[in-house]
C-alpha cells in the first residue's frame, strides 16, 4: 500500500519534464497542451457570444474542480457558493480573458483566488479582532476529498528547473494550503525533509526568478 | 527598479496567502513593476495546473453537476451579462481594499490626516482591520533625516512618491524594501521628499539621541 501510493504520488503529481531549460516562452508552452487549447476555444465563443453550450462544458470540466480546491483549503461550508460565485465572474468577465496571456485554467484559478482572498476579508472584517483562526482548522475533513492519483499533465514550463519532489512539496504548501504535517504524510516524507525541500526549491526558484537585486 | 518582493513573498501573494495588510503592499508592488507582473503570471500557472490537477466529477455525479448548473444559468439570466473591470483586477488583493489601493496608486494623499511627529516626518494611520499589523503613510519634507532606527519585527516598506536612501541603496517609487530587527538604519529623504506605504508588526523603535523623544512621539 505504501509502496502503491508512493508510487502513484511519483508518477503523477507533476509533468515529467526535460530538465534543459529553454527560453521561458510561456505563450508558445502554454499553447502547446491541445486540451488547454480546447478551453480557450470556449471561453472564446463565450466572450464572444455568450455561448451557453462553450459555457457548460466549461463548467462540467472545472466546476468540479474549483469546488475541490475550496474544499482542500479548509473552506468545506462554503466551497458551493463560492464555486457558483466563481462562474458568475467567469461569465461576466470572459470578454477580459487574454487567452495569448494565460491558459483557461490559469485564468480561472485567479478569480478562485481572489474570491477566497475576498471571502476571507469580508470574515475577517466582520469578525473584529476576534479569534481568527478556527476556520482554517478544518484541514481533516477537507483532505478527504483529494485524490491522489492525480491526472497526468503536460509539459510545464515555470517550474521545469525544480525537481520533482521540491515541484510537490510547493503545491502542497503554497497552493493547496497543506501544512508541513499534511505535506509530509501525503508525499511519505517527514515534516523535515518537506521543510528542507521548500528551501531548496525556494532557492533555485530565487536563483531563476531572482528573488533578489541584481 | 531594483527592489522587489522576495520570491517566497510572492508565493504567497499569488497563492492568495497573505494577511491583507502585506497583500496591499505585495499589490502596489505587482501594480508597479512590470518584472514582478512577470514572476506573478508565472506562478499563477502553477496555481492553474493546481487546479487542474483537483479531481474531476465522479460519473454518477454529472446530474448534479448538471442540476447546479441550471442553477448557475437561472442566476446569469438575473444578472447583468459584463461587469465592469477593475484596473486593480490582477492584483492578488481582496476587492474591499480596492479603493484604498486606488488612493494609493494615484497618490491621492490630501485629504489623509496627517500627524506630526518630528518637524519634518509626518504620519497617517490606514485603517486596515488587520489585526497582525499596523499599516501607515509616512511622509518626509525634503532631505529630511529620518533618525536612526531599528524595527522589533518586520518592516515592509512600499516607496510611493519621492524617494530615500540609506546605506543599503537608494530607492525610488515602486522599491518594495523588508527590513528586520537586525537593519539598523537611518535613511535620508530625496530632494523631493518621500511618502512611503510602512506596515509594521510591531513599532519602530528610535535609537539615536532622539530616541527616547520620537518614541513617545510615534505612539
Amino acid at each position: 500500500m505504501q509502496q502503491e501510493r508512493q508510487q502513484a504520488t511519483n508518477l503523477v503529481y507533476w509533468p515529467v519534464s526535460s530538465p534543459k531549460r529553454q527560453s521561458v516562452n510561456m505563450t508558445n508552452l502554454q499553447t502547446a497542451d491541445p486540451q488547454a487549447q480546447c478551453w480557450k476555444q470556449h471561453m472564446l465563443a463565450v466572450a464572444s457570444s455568450q455561448d451557453r453550450a462553450a459555457f457548460q462544458s466549461l463548467y462540467l470540466h472545472f466546476a468540479p474542480k474549483v469546488k475541490s480546491f475550496y474544499l482542500n483549503q479548509g473552506m468545506a461550508r462554503q466551497a458551493e457558493e463560492l464555486t457558483h460565485e466563481v462562474f458568475i465572474k467567469i461569465w461576466q468577465k470572459a470578454a477580459s480573458y487574454n487567452s495569448e496571456k494565460a491558459n483557461v485554467s490559469t485564468w480561472i484559478f485567479t478569480i478562485v483566488r481572489n474570491l477566497r482572498i475576498d471571502y476571507l476579508r469580508r470574515r475577517r472584517l466582520d469578525e473584529v479582532s476576534q479569534d481568527e483562526t478556527h476556520d482554517v482548522g478544518e484541514d481533516g475533513e477537507l483532505d478527504l476529498g483529494v485524490d491522489l492519483s492525480r491526472k497526468k499533465k503536460q509539459v510545464q514550463q515555470v517550474f521545469t528547473y525544480l525537481n520533482e519532489e521540491q515541484r510537490n512539496v510547493l503545491q502542497k504548501v503554497y497552493f493547496e494550503d497543506k501544512s508541513h504535517q499534511i505535506a509530509a504524510a501525503e508525499l511519505d516524507m517527514t515534516p523535515g525533509v518537506v521543510k528542507s525541500r521548500i528551501r531548496s526549491a525556494l532557492k533555485v526558484l530565487r536563483s531563476h526568478l531572482g528573488g533578489e537585486d541584481k | 527598479m531594483k527592489y522587489h518582493p522576495d520570491i517566497e513573498l510572492l508565493l504567497k501573494y499569488t497563492s492568495g496567502k497573505l494577511e491583507p495588510s502585506l497583500a496591499l503592499a505585495v499589490g502596489l508592488h505587482h501594480k508597479h513593476c512590470k518584472i514582478c507582473q512577470e514572476r506573478v503570471a508565472e506562478l499563477e500557472i502553477v496555481g492553474g495546473e493546481t487546479l487542474e490537477s483537483m479531481p474531476t466529477v465522479a460519473d454518477n455525479e454529472d446530474q448534479i453537476v448538471l442540476k447546479d448548473f441550471d442553477k448557475l444559468l437561472g442566476a446569469i439570466d438575473q444578472i447583468q451579462p459584463v461587469a465592469t473591470i477593475s484596473e486593480y483586477e490582477d492584483l492578488a488583493v481582496a476587492e474591499s481594499d480596492f479603493d484604498i489601493v486606488d488612493k494609493l496608486v494615484k497618490q491621492d494623499f490630501d485629504d489623509m490626516e496627517w500627524r506630526r511627529v518630528s518637524p519634518k516626518i509626518w504620519k497617517s494611520t490606514i485603517a486596515m482591520n488587520d489585526a497582525d499589523f499596523e499599516v501607515e503613510l509616512l511622509k518626509f519634507a525634503a532631505n529630511a533625516k529620518i533618525p536612526q532606527h531599528t524595527h522589533e519585527g518586520d518592516e515592509y516598506t512600499v516607496v510611493l512618491q519621492g524617494d530615500f536612501s540609506d546605506s543599503q541603496g537608494h530607492y525610488k517609487a515602486g522599491s518594495f524594501i523588508v527590513q528586520d530587527e537586525n537593519d539598523e538604519h537611518s535613511p535620508v529623504a530625496g530632494e523631493n521628499g518621500c511618502i512611503c506605504l510602512a506596515i509594521t508588526n510591531a513599532p519602530l523603535k528610535f535609537t539615536g539621541t532622539l530616541g527616547p523623544i520620537l518614541n513617545w512621539f510615534s505612539h
